[in-house]
């Protein structure tokens, strides 16, 4: 429930009703996402007047911080990452008096007493009302001890009862499907499901929700979004970059764990997904889950043939030579961690039974580029003849994720002139070029949602749960087999070759699009 | 034809002479001479605008004024300069590409036709016409105030699915708000204006601290109103606003000076509301509120300091809250019209706070 719902000053009107008086509790407050991303995001919210009035947040971490340090080292990370700039300085000055910080240690109570006790001074002369966003910023080893204490000290969790009290985990939550249940287990101690909002940014991208809105907003696609005209899907998540200081993290998670259990799954159940009742959560993630549980389970020997793992060696992007994965810092030098997965799904449920979804991510690929290519089926019969359709390809849709976001339409078209030649064009819609671009960040819309309460923008528990059994399987055949032939790709190209072969094996013609 | 640099971010051609069947040729040519000497153009249109101008002068100001808009509302704009079918009657065009500079984003272009027209108001219809792109919508934005008992108003409107005004260029602002009232009832197009958009961040931060405690239930008892306004009927409209949303019927009102002085009976009581005429560059400067509660009277007030907005919420036995939020929206759009062409039903909010506004000018 939103204020506005109460408020008949916000009703049906352009105001834009503000979320419910807050308090936040950011844990891992100094860390580089809270830097990043998270105040970043809540001073943008205030510059565009969408945080609630009544609002406060405390950062927490073990780094020493006075008040004072803490909005000041805010302040520069918000010069860096803010997406609107120059920062302007009075709302700036305004917003930072929210802020406050506490150091102290995970597993010690007298953190949670101290946090207890600015929370209830927030509620005190602030008017926060009682209403708690614990935000869990941290490595995943950190998770247990912060949701045990916040329920033990009593300053959220299911006992909460002078307002609401919600809890933010940020992915991966979990590192394999048995480490997943038992975080479930460990917060929903804490909080009910209800309350738990596990975030995948991807969620929370204009684009990825415009997938729901160009499916279920148009009536002519619908018909053919189904196995007897679509060839194949493909969801590619390819990045430039490699892993950017974080071969700790990268060593212990891989491209499987960091893109294909959550944003690669994610977009493929809004892609396969039947149209929800309504645009309410539950409807929305009902059917969600009913896409990841179709997908049909891969076991041993047919992960090998659907599945494809790469590492890249050394090579060229964008311009630069950069080293080889293994000689990245903080990096085995003989690591069999995979930098990139291509692997293909079947699901199997009326809609989608023998229509393969391909999915692809991998680090140092030669461009940024995510998106969902729809290929659709030739056409039954082409009457004009070899040579006259040699440029013809069948007709793709092709739902462009970042950058550059927009939609794209291949079709055939007559090629100018007295003969009938046809090839293959494409139709470009580009956001940039029919809305403003003043697109919020992710995170913006994201922690808006939490505090108004509405979950349909994060993975229910079920859904994590389903994409942890497609992914589980991979997991355990690699490490039966380590890879033989790692690097097998060089930075600046598009994956191993086998990759390749994964996707053309069934029909000849199907290749990967290039972004 | 020379490529001109424009001001800001966009660049253009020059308006070309043209005859009015040959608009969309010309157009075409200029974008393939274009992309001939750049690369690929993406023609990009959300909607038609048409801008009815009384003369030249105002035509070069609306052109101006849209051109800010072109990379956030790309769309045919046709100003149209209507003038006193006196004289020697016919029409004129111009028409031109307009291609946002590339380093703002993606290659992108959308055009402008000028049409100077001296022709009876019943024919102006027919001159707009055939300018339009095929289903996309009309928006309708008059500059100055419209001529509300005239045909050409009638005329344009009847082929627009929302008309704008700007309230604030109004020749007469609260006795042509009152006309726009009256006007508003006969129209099937939707109605907006742009100093409503204006508004939209004020009426944001007044109603924000109805959103929680302890204000939330005393939202029934305002019992003062003052609003310092530089556009007077920014200041009727807002009245009008909470009038409308909070059930209050006007009571008494008069001038006293410039200001308009009302009571209103409201739900649980009674609400003072002063209008005062205040000097400043943008809609407001200042608002006040005074509101009863259980532990005494509450005071909620707005400013506007360079650049941003100040709330600051008194409330008896809790600390005063002030709070700093940006203009965003309006820094890009300063005059609200790019709002508006993003908006396309009719708005029951405005119109009910337009009626009420309408009521208080006219005391």
């Amino acid at each position: 429930m939103t204020s506005g719902d109460s408020n008949p000053l916000v009703v049906g009107d352009r105001v834009r009703a503000t979320p419910p008086p807050t308090a936040m509790v950011v844990f891992g407050g100094s860390g580089d996402l809270a830097h990043r991303k998270i105040v970043p995001a809540l001073y943008n919210l205030e510059l565009h007047r969408l945080l609630p009035q009544n609002f406060a947040m405390v950062g927490s971490s073990r780094t020493e911080f006075s008040d004072e340090e803490y909005r000041a080292d805010m302040r520069k990370a918000v010069e860096e990452f803010s997406r609107t700039q120059p920062i302007q300085k009075e709302v700036w000055e305004s917003f930072a008096r929210r802020l406050h910080y506490i150091s102290g240690s995970s597993n010690d109570p007298d953190t949670y007493a101290r946090i207890g006790d600015l929370l209830d001074r927030f509620d005190r002369d602030l008017g926060t009302d009682g209403n708690r966003l614990f935000y869990l910023s941290l490595i995943p080893r950190l998770f247990p001890d912060t949701v045990r204490g916040i329920g033990k000290s009593g300053i959220g969790g299911r006992a909460w009862d002078r307002g609401w009290s919600r809890v933010v985990v940020e992915k991966p939550f979990g590192h394999d499907l048995a480490s997943a249940r038992e975080l479930q287990a460990l917060v929903t101690e804490v909080f009910p499901e209800r309350d738990v909002f596990r975030i995948d940014h991807y969620l929370g991208k204009e684009s990825v929700q415009n997938i729901i809105a160009f499916r279920f907003a148009n009536g002519i696609f619908e018909p053919v979004w189904n196995h007897r005209y679509v060839d194949h899907v493909q969801v590619t998540v390819a990045e430039s970059l490699g892993i950017e200081h974080r071969g700790h993290f990268y060593e212990t998670a891989g491209a499987i764990r960091d893109i294909i259990q959550n944003h690669a799954l994610q977009v493929l159940a809004l892609v396969g997904m039947e149209p929800p009742a309504t645009f309410e959560a539950e409807d929305v993630r009902n059917e969600k889950a009913k896409v990841l549980k179709a997908v049909r389970r891969m076991t041993g020997e047919t992960v090998d043939r659907n599945v494809v793992r790469g590492q890249y060696g050394e090579g060229w992007v964008d311009g630069q030579q950069v080293p080889a994965y293994r000689d990245e810092p903080d990096v085995a030098p003989d690591s069999t961690v995979e930098t990139y997965v291509a692997l293909e799904l079947l699901i199997d449920n009326w809609r989608w039974a023998g229509t393969p979804f391909y999915l692809r991510t991998g680090k140092r690929l030669p461009k940024r580029a995510t998106e969902v290519v729809v290929q659709f089926k030739a056409a039954p019969h082409l009457p004009f003849g070899e040579a006259a359709q040699d440029g013809l390809e069948p007709n793709a849709l092709v739902l462009r994720i970042q950058p550059n976001e927009g939609i794209t339409m291949k079709f055939g078209a007559k090629v100018p002139g007295p003969s009938m030649e046809v090839r293959s064009v494409n139709m470009d819609f580009s956001y940039g070029t029919a809305f403003a671009d003043d697109l919020p960040d992710a995170y913006e819309r994201l922690l808006l949602d939490v505090m108004v309460g509405d979950p349909t923008l994060f993975p229910r528990w079920d859904s994590v749960e389903l994409a942890w059994q497609v992914v589980q399987p991979i997991l355990d055949r690699w490490a039966e087999a380590p890879p033989p032939d790692f690097p097998n790709y060089a930075a600046g190209e598009w994956g191993p070759k086998a990759a390749d072969e994964l996707i053309a094996r069934h029909q000849p013609g199907r290749h990967w699009r290039r972004p | 034809m020379t490529e001109t640099a424009r001001r800001g971010e966009v660049r253009g051609w020059g308006l070309e002479p043209v005859a009015l069947a040959d608009v969309e040729k010309v157009l075409e040519r200029q974008r393939r001479e274009w992309e001939g000497d750049h690369g690929m153009l993406v023609r990009a249109s959300v909607a038609n605008l048409v801008v009815v101008c009384p003369d030249r002068a105002a035509g070069q100001q609306a052109l101006a004024a849209v051109e800010r808009l072109g990379p956030r509302a790309p769309s045919r704009c046709v100003a149209l300069i209507a003038e006193p079918p006196e004289g020697r009657q016919g029409v004129r065009a111009w028409a031109r590409l307009v291609q946002q500079d590339p380093r703002s984003g993606p290659g992108m272009a959308w055009d402008e036709v000028v049409v100077q027209a001296t022709v009876p108001p019943r024919h102006l219809t027919a001159v707009v016409l055939p300018l339009l792109l095929p289903e996309l919508p009309v928006f309708t934005f008059w500059w100055g105030t419209p001529p509300f008992a005239h045909e050409a108003f009638d005329e344009l409107n009847s082929v627009s699915n929302r008309l704008i005004v700007d309230s604030a260029a109004f020749a007469d602002p609260p006795a042509d708000l009152a006309r726009l009232a009256k006007a508003a009832s006969a129209l099937t197009a939707a109605l907006s204006d742009c100093v409503w958009q204006r508004l939209t961040p004020w009426r944001e931060l007044l109603a924000a601290p109805f959103g929680g405690p302890p204000l939330r239930s005393a939202v029934d008892r305002v019992r003062w109103l003052r609003v310092d306004a530089v556009e007077p009927t920014a200041g009727l409209e807002l009245t009008g606003w909470f009038a409308s949303r909070l059930g209050w019927a006007l009571d008494r009102a008069h001038l006293s000076g410039d200001d308009w002085v009302a009571r209103y009976a409201t739900v649980r009581g009674a609400c003072e509301a002063r209008i005062t005429q205040a000097l400043g560059s943008g809609t407001l400067t200042r608002v006040d509120l005074q509101v009863a509660t259980d532990d005494g009277p509450a005071s909620i007030r707005v400013e506007a300091p360079p650049g941003h907005l100040v709330a600051t919420v008194e409330t008896p036995g809790h600390p005063t809250t002030r709070r700093k939020v940006g203009l965003a929206g309006l820094v890009s759009d300063p005059a609200g019209l790019g709002a508006e062409l993003e908006v396309f039903g009719r708005e029951r909010i405005f119109e009910e706070a337009l009626l009420q506004a309408a009521t208080l000018a006219e005391q």
